[in-house]
């Protein structure tokens, strides 16, 4: 058992070094996205990362691979808008939502 | 056309530049391209309601050099998270935001990181799909910035581009 106050001592050392935890647990942000049903358009699979942007504050990269890629712009807004409502309740963070075709892999020269 | 305009043409044109096997380098400048469309839309919107007058254009020309990308983020994520601060909130005097406000800020937020990544993460590699996408969403916050730029919500927003971190509480 460890004493009280020890966790959060140990957190605050961590935050102030370049060891700070990140807040988002991506493995959970997946699992929640991808139990979602009735989306505007159809997901393969989900891309979960944690990081820090270019203002340096922390944030979460979700990638929503889709079947179906000429969906039309209203369509994939909607999408983008319920993961990023996913994110946010779980972390609190601002999430970058990017749409790929399921079937890009490597696709650019 | 228009700076901004040109801009988003030429986002949308790098964005489809090669047939097949797009190269990095048109994805990467398109995604550059898409935010700083957006981004000149938004600070000639700020010159303009703060410094009228055909003949004043030298001076607009000075304005817009005084944003600040990092500010200009902080308030955006603010109006796209409709949770604005102290420093803003009583300027909107209980005008609620409109959703193509929030629609034009949260594009701002992504677009500004997305042009981070394509600028300098070469760690990540960028597909078509993907930039038509961020290209799309420029455009549509252009279309969304149109419907609503006459406002007291949308002054709001660029006066607080530019003055966020001058405002005393």
């Amino acid at each position: 058992m460890l004493p009280a106050g020890l966790y959060s001592d140990l957190n605050t050392v961590a935050a102030e070094s370049s060891l700070a935890p990140m807040v988002a647990d991506t493995a959970s942000i997946r699992t929640q996205l991808e139990e979602l049903h009735d989306l505007p358009t159809p997901v393969r699979s989900w891309l979960v990362e944690e990081g820090v942007d270019a203002t340096d504050d922390p944030a979460v990269w979700v990638w929503a691979l889709i079947e179906q890629v000429d969906a039309d712009p209203e369509t994939l807004n909607r999408l983008k808008v319920i993961a990023r409502e996913v994110v946010h309740h779980a972390t609190g963070l601002w999430a970058y939502v990017l749409i790929r075709g399921a079937d890009e892999t490597e696709v650019t020269a | 056309m228009s700076l901004p305009r040109d801009l988003l043409a030429q986002a949308k044109l790098l964005a489809t530049k090669e047939k097949s096997r797009p190269k990095q380098a048109s994805l990467r400048r398109s995604v550059s391209a898409a935010y700083y469309a957006l981004f000149h839309l938004l600070v000639d919107a700020a010159a303009r309601r703060l410094v009228s007058g055909a003949d004043r254009q030298p001076l607009r020309n000075c304005l817009v050099r005084a944003f600040d990308h990092g500010v200009m983020k902080r308030v955006a994520l603010q109006f796209a998270e409709q949770s604005l601060s102290p420093r803003l909130s009583p300027a909107l005097n209980g005008l609620p935001l409109q959703d193509e406000i929030v629609r034009v800020a949260a594009a701002f937020v992504d677009l500004q990181q997305h042009r981070h990544d394509a600028d300098y993460n070469l760690g990540r590699r960028f597909t078509r799909v993907e930039v038509l996408n961020i290209v799309s969403d420029a455009e549509q916050a252009f279309v969304d910035w149109r419907a609503v730029r006459n406002s007291a919500q949308a002054d709001t927003f660029v006066v607080g581009l530019l003055t966020y971190e001058k405002i005393r509480l």
